[in-house]
C-alpha cells in the first residue's frame, strides 16, 4: 500500500512535471459574435487575440475585439484559458458603459494580479485605460482611464507601480498600484522621456521588469534601443542599440533579455552588467522566408519567437553563440501569430491575431533542425 | 521647309529600332504575313533612335512583331530591355507593374499613343490591363525625363505605340494554355488613299490555379511544400480603334479609342490568402489629334480624355471579407482626366528645330475611401533639336508645370555625337544626358483614408535628378550599347508607421541610385537574331537613421536577359533566359528574396498559307519557388499552343 505511491512519485519526478500536464488543445476557440458584446450587432468585431500572460496554470489573453477595418467593435476582453481544456474565463474590461477599455492588447502579471492595457479606438480618443484583473475572481477590479494622448502599448509590473509605454511617443507613464492613480505622467509628475533618436515617430512597444530593473524598448523611424531603468523611479541607467523596429522582449533562461526586431528580421540578446549597464548583441538573423517578428517568450531552456508574416514559431537555444534555431513550427496561412506563451520546453500556446483562435503547439508540431 | 530639318524630323519620327533593322536585314522573304507586318520604312538615321519626344535619351525599342507566335503580356515585352524592373503579383491577369532604373512604379510614366495612363488615383499603371496584341511597339526611355514628358518621369517613360492600319486585311490569333489560360484576338485594317482604319480586340481568360511551392519552416529546413493558387482567375476584354484621315496635302486627323474591362480575383500573399476578394475594372480613353504643316513649321493639336473605374469586393485592410455583408462594403474608385495640348515646331536659324508645347487639363477622382477631389494641370515646354557640326546633336528641353497648387520647372538635356564620318567606326555614337524633375503626390496619397491608411493633404512633390552617358554601336549586323547613370532622389514619399498600427505617407526618404545598362543584338545566319541585356543597379537609401546606407528593397542588383530567336518563312522559334539576382526584401539588407532563373522556349511552323501554329513553354525548369513582391507566388512550368493567321 505504501510502496505504490512512493514509486509513482519517483516515476513522476524522473519524468519531469511536464509529463503530468495534459498537452494544449491544437485549436482553442475564443469567444465570438454576441459573446464579444458588439456595439453594432450588424458590424461586430472579432477577437484579435494579442498578448498573453500565465498565472495559476492558465493563459490569459487580451482580445482586441476589432472589426475588419481595425475600428473598435466592442469592449476589450481578457480571456482565461486552460490550454488543455479551453476557455474558462471571459472577462469584460469595458466597465459599466462598455467603453472604458477598448482594444486591449498587452497583459502582464506580478503572480497575483493581472494588468491589461487598452489602447483605445485608433480613430478616436476613447477607451484608453489600464485595467487590473483578479484572476481568481475572473473580474476587473480597478480601471485607470488614460488621456487621449496616453494610448498605452507595453506594460510591466513592479512592486509599487505598473509602468506603461506609450504608442505616441518614447515615453513611460506609471500607475501607483496602491491608489491606482496616475503617478508618472500625471499633472504633478512628468512622464519619463526616453532619448530615442527619431524624426517621424517613436514609441515604446514593450516593457519588462527584472528584479529592480525596468527594461523598455524604443522603436522609431531611425533606431531601435533597449533602455535599462530604475523600476521605482524610472531613471534611465543605460541603453543599447538593437535591431530595427524592436517589438517585444522577454527574459531568457539564463537571465539575459531576448529582443525580437521586425524591421530587420533579427533576434538580439541584451546583457545586464554591473552598475546598471546593459549591452546588446545580435544573436540571430532570421532566414529570408521568415517575416515580421512579433512576439517572444521563454521556457526553462529555450526562447520562442513568432513571425506573423510567415506564420511561423521558432524555438531557439540562446545559450550558444550565435543563437541556434533548434525547431520551428508552421501555422496555417492567415494565422499571423502574435504572442507566444511557453508552457514548457516543448509546448506553447500561440495567439494568432488574424485567426481569432489560440493555437496549441506540441513537440510533434515543431520540425527540428538537422544536427 | 529646309531639307536638313525635313530629314531630321523624318528621322526622329521614323528611325527604326535596332532590332527591327537587324531583323529586316537578316530576314529572307517570309511570305505574305511578314511583308504585311514589315511595311517599308524610310530609314534616315540622322538622329538617335528611340522616342520622338526624347531624342538621344537612353532608350530601347521593343517591336511586338518580333514576338509573333508567343503569348506575351506588356510586362513580358518589357523584360528584354535593360534598366527595367518588373513586378507581378502572380500569373496572367494579375497586377503587374514596371519601374525603370530603380525608381518606383509610380515614378515611371506609361503612355499609350502619348496619352499618360495612371491607375485610379494617379498611382502605378497595372500593365495586366493593357493588351499586348493591340500594340505595334514599345519604346522604353530611361532617365529623368520630366522636361520631355512631364511630371512623374523620374525613372523614365514607357511609350506604348498602338498598331495602325498599313494595308487592307485582317488577322486572328488564338492561344490556349496551362491553368485555363486562353487568349483570342483579332483585327481588321483598312488603308487606302488618304484614309486608314484599324479595329482590334483581345479577350483573355485564365483560371490562374497554378501550383507553387513555399517553405513552411525556413529556419530549419530548405524543403518546400506544394500548394495550389486560389482565387487568381481573371477575365478581360480589350478593344482598340484607330482611324486616320488625310484632310489635305499637309493635314491629318487621327482618332484613337481604347477601352477595356476585366474582373479578377485578388488572391493575396500566400501567407495571408484572400479567397473572397475580387477586383472589377473598366476604363477607356478617347484621343484626337490634328496635325499639319504650314510653310516650314509643323503643328499638332490634340485632345484626349480618360475614364477609369475600379471596384473592390470582399477587400479589407489585411484580410478578405464576405462581399455583401454590412461590415464588408464595396470600395469603389473612379478617376477621369481631360487634356488638351498644342505643339508648334519650327526652324530657328540653320541649326535649330524648336518645339513649343502648351498643355492643360484637369483630373478628377471620386471614391469610397477618397471622397471627390479634382485638380488642374498645365504645362509649357520648350524643346530644341540642335544640329551642330561634326555630327553632333543636342536636345535641350525645359518644362514649367503646374499640378494642382504645386508648381515646378523641369530642365533636361541630351546630346549625341557620331565621332567618325568614315571608316569602320562610323556606327559609333556617344551620348549623354541629364535631367531634373518631380513627381507630384497622387490623389490617392493625398486623400486615401482607409482606417489604418491615413491621407496626407500636405504632401509635397518628390524630386530627382540624374545624369547618364553611354556609347552605342549601330551596325548593319551588330548593335551594342552601354550606359551608366547616377540619380539622386529627395522628398520621397514613404508610408510611415503612425503607431501603433496606422500608416501615413510622408516626404521623408532620400536615395541615390546608380547603375549600368548593357544591351547587344546581332543578326546571325539562317535568320537567327541573338540579343542580350544586362542591368546592374545599386540603389541605396540616404535616409537618416538605421536605414542609411542600406539598399532599397526589391531592387535586384543584377538582371540578365538573353534570347535567341529565328523568324523564318516556314519555321520560327526562340529560346530565352532571364536571371534576376537575389534582392533585398526589407530596408536593412537583412532579408533577401532568392535569385530566380527562368527559361522559356517556343517553336512554330507555317502549316498552310498564312496559318502558323506555335507551341510555347515558359519556366522550363518548373521552378515553383519563384515569388515576387509581398509573398506572391509566380507560376511554374506552363505550356501554350497558339494559332494565328492573316488574311
Amino acid at each position: 500500500m505504501r510502496r505504490t505511491p512512493i514509486l509513482l512519485f519517483a516515476l513522476a519526478a524522473a519524468c519531469g512535471s511536464a509529463q503530468h500536464t495534459p498537452p494544449p488543445l491544437n485549436t482553442i476557440p475564443l469567444p465570438k459574435g454576441a459573446a464579444l458584446k458588439p456595439y453594432d450587432a450588424a458590424n461586430p468585431g472579432t477577437p484579435h487575440p494579442y498578448n498573453m500572460a500565465q498565472i495559476g496554470g492558465k493563459v490569459f489573453v487580451a482580445l482586441g475585439n476589432l472589426r475588419p477595418d481595425y475600428s473598435v467593435g466592442g469592449p476589450g476582453f481578457l480571456v482565461g484559458v486552460v490550454p488543455s481544456q479551453g476557455v474558462t474565463d471571459v472577462i469584460d474590461l469595458g466597465g459599466a458603459d462598455g467603453r472604458q477599455c477598448q482594444n486591449s492588447g498587452a497583459v502582464r502579471t506580478d503572480g497575483t494580479m493581472l494588468y491589461v492595457t487598452c489602447s483605445g479606438d485608433f480613430s478616436g480618443s476613447s477607451g484608453r485605460a489600464l485595467v487590473e484583473v483578479d484572476p481568481a475572481a475572473a473580474k476587473a477590479t480597478r480601471t485607470r482611464t488614460l488621456a487621449a494622448d496616453q494610448a498605452p502599448s507595453g506594460l510591466a509590473v513592479t512592486a509599487n507601480k505598473v509602468w506603461m509605454g506609450l504608442s505616441s511617443s518614447a515615453s513611460l507613464i506609471s500607475v501607483d498600484r496602491t491608489t491606482f492613480a496616475l503617478a508618472d505622467g500625471s499633472d504633478t509628475h512628468q512622464a519619463i522621456a526616453l532619448e530615442c533618436p527619431h524624426k517621424i515617430y517613436a514609441y515604446v512597444p514593450d516593457l519588462l521588469t527584472v528584479g529592480s530593473d525596468l527594461y523598455a524598448l524604443c522603436s522609431s523611424d531611425q533606431a531601435g534601443v533597449i533602455f535599462r531603468l530604475d523600476s521605482s523611479t524610472g531613471a534611465v541607467r543605460d541603453h543599447a542599440n538593437v535591431g530595427a523596429t524592436p517589438t517585444a522582449l522577454a527574459a531568457t533562461p539564463d537571465g539575459r533579455l531576448a529582443v525580437v526586431c521586425s524591421g530587420d528580421n533579427t533576434l538580439w540578446i541584451a546583457t545586464p552588467g554591473q552598475g546598471g549597464t546593459v549591452t546588446a548583441q545580435l544573436a540571430h538573423t532570421y532566414a529570408g522566408g521568415t517575416a515580421t517578428l512579433q512576439g517572444v517568450g521563454s521556457s526553462a531552456r529555450y526562447v520562442f519567437t513568432t513571425a506573423s508574416g510567415s506564420n511561423t514559431v521558432q524555438k531557439i537555444d540562446v545559450s550558444v553563440t550565435p543563437a541556434k534555431v533548434v525547431a520551428e513550427a508552421s501555422m496555417n496561412a492567415g494565422t499571423a501569430p502574435w504572442d507566444v506563451a511557453p508552457l514548457n520546453d516543448d509546448e506553447v500556446v500561440v495567439s494568432g491575431s488574424l485567426s481569432d483562435d489560440l493555437t496549441g503547439l506540441t513537440a510533434v508540431d515543431f520540425k527540428t533542425a538537422p544536427q | 521647309m529646309p531639307r536638313a530639318f525635313a530629314a531630321l524630323r523624318r528621322s526622329i519620327r521614323f528611325a527604326p529600332p535596332a532590332l527591327t533593322a537587324l531583323a529586316l536585314a537578316a530576314l529572307p522573304a517570309r511570305g505574305e504575313e511578314t511583308r504585311r507586318e514589315a511595311a517599308p520604312i524610310d530609314v534616315v538615321v540622322q538622329a538617335p533612335p528611340g522616342s520622338v519626344r526624347a531624342p538621344a535619351a537612353e532608350s530601347t525599342v521593343v517591336e511586338t512583331s518580333a514576338f509573333a507566335g508567343e503569348v506575351r503580356s506588356v510586362a513580358e515585352l518589357l523584360g528584354s530591355s535593360p534598366g527595367v524592373s518588373l513586378h507581378a503579383l502572380g500569373g496572367p491577369g494579375q497586377t503587374a507593374t514596371v519601374s525603370l532604373r530603380g525608381a518606383t512604379a509610380d515614378q515611371s510614366l506609361v503612355l499609350l499613343d502619348g496619352i499618360p495612363l495612371h491607375g485610379p488615383g494617379g498611382g502605378a499603371v497595372d500593365l495586366s490591363t493593357l493588351p499586348a496584341t493591340l500594340l505595334d511597339r514599345v519604346v522604353v526611355s530611361r532617365g529623368v525625363l520630366g522636361a520631355q514628358f512631364g511630371a512623374g518621369a523620374l525613372g523614365g517613360v514607357v511609350e506604348l505605340v498602338p498598331r495602325k492600319a498599313k494595308v487592307r486585311g485582317a488577322g486572328a490569333q488564338l492561344s490556349v494554355g496551362s491553368h485555363g489560360t486562353a487568349q483570342l484576338s483579332g483585327d481588321i485594317e483598312f488603308a487606302e488613299g488618304g484614309a486608314s482604319a484599324l479595329a482590334a480586340a483581345e479577350l483573355d481568360t485564365t483560371q490562374g490555379d497554378f501550383p507553387y511551392s513555399r517553405q513552411l519552416t525556413p529556419e530549419v529546413s530548405p524543403d518546400y511544400s506544394d500548394f495550389t493558387r486560389e482565387n487568381a482567375d481573371a477575365r478581360r476584354g480589350s478593344a482598340l480603334v484607330r482611324w486616320a484621315q488625310q484632310l489635305g496635302a499637309d493635314t491629318e486627323l487621327a482618332v484613337l479609342l481604347q477601352a477595356g474591362a476585366g474582373v479578377h480575383g485578388l488572391p493575396g500573399p500566400y501567407t495571408t490568402p484572400t479567397q473572397r476578394s475580387r477586383a472589377l475594372d473598366q476604363g477607356g480613353l478617347l484621343g484626337a489629334r490634328l496635325r499639319g504643316e504650314a510653310g516650314s513649321a509643323a503643328w499638332t493639336v490634340r485632345a484626349w480624355g480618360r475614364i477609369d473605374r475600379l471596384e473592390l469586393r470582399g477587400v479589407q485592410v489585411v484580410e478578405d471579407c464576405a462581399d455583401g455583408e454590412p461590415s464588408c462594403p464595396r470600395l469603389s474608385q473612379r478617376s477621369m482626366a481631360a487634356h488638351g495640348e498644342a505643339e508648334l515646331g519650327f526652324p530657328f536659324g540653320d541649326a535649330h528645330w524648336l518645339r513649343v508645347t502648351a498643355a492643360g487639363g484637369e483630373e478628377w477622382i471620386a471614391g469610397t475611401s477618397t471622397g471627390p477631389h479634382r485638380r488642374g494641370v498645365a504645362s509649357l515646354a520648350l524643346m530644341d533639336d540642335v544640329r551642330l557640326p561634326g555630327r553632333v546633336s543636342v536636345h535641350p528641353a525645359l518644362r514649367a508645370e503646374l499640378v494642382g497648387a504645386q508648381a515646378a520647372v523641369s530642365p533636361g538635356i541630351a546630346a549625341a555625337w557620331r565621332p567618325f564620318s568614315g571608316g569602320p567606326l562610323v556606327p559609333v555614337e556617344l551620348r549623354a544626358g541629364a535631367g531634373l524633375s518631380f513627381r507630384p503626390p497622387t490623389l490617392t496619397e493625398l486623400y486615401l483614408d482607409q482606417g489604418v491608411v491615413l491621407p496626407n493633404p500636405d504632401l509635397e512633390p518628390e524630386h530627382a535628378w540624374s545624369a547618364d552617358a553611354g556609347v552605342r554601336w549601330h551596325g548593319q549586323v551588330l548593335t551594342i550599347s552601354a550606359a551608366a547613370f547616377y540619380s539622386r532622389y529627395r522628398e520621397l514619399i514613404s508610408y510611415e508607421l503612425s503607431p501603433p498600427i496606422r500608416v501615413k505617407p510622408l516626404n521623408v526618404a532620400r536615395a541615390r541610385i546608380a547603375g549600368l545598362e548593357l544591351q547587344a543584338a546581332v543578326a546571325l545566319p539562317q535568320a537567327f537574331v541573338a540579343e542580350a541585356s544586362y542591368t546592374y543597379l545599386d540603389a541605396v537609401s540616404l535616409r537618416d537613421g538605421n536605414q542609411d546606407g542600406h539598399h532599397l528593397s526589391y531592387r535586384p542588383p543584377h538582371r540578365l536577359f538573353a534570347r535567341l530567336a529565328r523568324r523564318g518563312d516556314r519555321i520560327e522559334g526562340y529560346g530565352e533566359a532571364s536571371f534576376v539576382s537575389s534582392m533585398p526584401r526589407d530596408s536593412f539588407d537583412s532579408a533577401k528574396l532568392p535569385a530566380q532563373l527562368t527559361l522559356n522556349a517556343g517553336l512554330g511552323a507555317r502549316v498552310v498559307g498564312t496559318l502558323w501554329l506555335d507551341l510555347e513553354a515558359k519556366n522550363l525548369l518548373d521552378d515553383r519557388t519563384h515569388e515576387d513582391l509581398f509573398q506572391y507566388p509566380l507560376p511554374g512550368f506552363t505550356l501554350a499552343a497558339l494559332a494565328r493567321a492573316r488574311f
